[in-house]
């Protein structure tokens, strides 16, 4: 039952969170690439950095909690996605292959917010942002704590981690 | 009705949706695509078309973009005489009830959700194009 409220409820990084990344990323993966991902161990760092070849991050807003949800590749593992996609090879992190990487992130945001809203947030859409580059750490600047989830696919590795912003009334 | 004659306009902020559209586009023969990435320039696209004698007859359109996004563009089309035969399929992550709901409310001919696959578009497409089983 779609829950409807006024006042929508803060997100902490908990069960409700990690399950719909999840469920969003696999959806996904399998519905537009026909590749199975699956999910690794996860967890909570109070000052994780990711480190990626090029990585998406969109804002994930409410009005009661802000934060930001990222996720990074590894140049292997896109090249191979996106070749996939557009039936040819890439050697490179041109344009087209970091614009997927931008509709991953909308498409993962979009699927996690879905979830997320079914239980009684209100997160609202935003924008994705793409960043390249070899081995690039990416810092959230939010003040709080990270969840980290890694997944495997096509015998690699790639992350999607959020962090929360404390909430403050 | 998508088919070879069809004059298409797909409005997409990521390349790799509009990729996908027009390969699926293409299992139904139509050749005259245009592609457009923002609303802003969508909405040129679609004037200009007006003008010039042969306007689109079906819109991809998808809903989250910057500048404009495709709900407003659907407002503006529908509110504009001009555009009163032309389809528009909404494309958009917002797959929730009442965003679907607000689109079809607000004009919108069809809907499609992502994530999705060349065949799962072409295979909306198709039924599209046989209303009676939709």
């Amino acid at each position: 039952m779609m829950a409807t409220t006024n006042t929508p409820k803060a997100l902490s990084l908990n069960d409700d969170l990690r399950q719909v990344i999840i469920a969003g990323i696999q959806e996904l993966f399998s519905t537009t690439f026909a590749i199975e991902v699956k999910s690794g161990k996860h967890f909570i760092s109070p000052d994780y950095a990711g480190h990626a070849d090029v990585s998406g991050s969109i804002g994930m807003v409410q009005d009661k909690s802000e934060g930001i949800m990222s996720i990074g590749f590894p140049k292997k593992l896109i090249l191979e996605i996106m070749g996939k996609m557009y039936h040819k090879e890439f050697t490179e992190l041109n344009k087209s292959v970091c614009d997927g990487v931008g509709e991953i992130t909308n498409i993962s945001y979009a699927l996690a917010r879905q979830g997320l809203n079914r239980l009684g947030y209100s997160f609202r859409m935003t924008v994705p942002q793409v960043v390249v580059g070899s081995k690039h750490e990416i810092h959230h600047m939010h003040h709080g704590e990270t969840l980290v989830i890694p997944f495997h696919a096509n015998n690699d590795e790639f992350v999607v981690f959020v962090t929360l912003q404390d909430i403050r009334e | 009705m998508i088919d070879a004659q069809s004059k298409v306009l797909v409005v997409d902020d990521f390349e790799m949706t509009r990729f996908m559209l027009i390969e699926a586009l293409g299992h139904f023969k139509v050749s005259d695509v245009t592609q457009a990435r923002s609303g802003r320039r969508a909405w040129s696209a679609l004037e200009a078309a007006v003008s010039s004698g042969k306007p689109f007859s079906v819109v991809f359109l998808d809903w989250n973009m910057p500048d404009m996004n495709g709900y407003d563009l659907l407002t503006k089309c529908r509110a504009d005489e001009r555009f009163k035969d032309l389809q528009i399929v909404m494309v958009t992550a917002q797959r929730e009830r009442q965003d679907t709901l607000k689109a079809l409310k607000a004009g919108a001919t069809g809907y499609i959700s992502k994530p999705f696959s060349v065949d799962d578009l072409i295979q909306r497409i198709a039924t599209m194009n046989s209303p009676t089983k939709e």
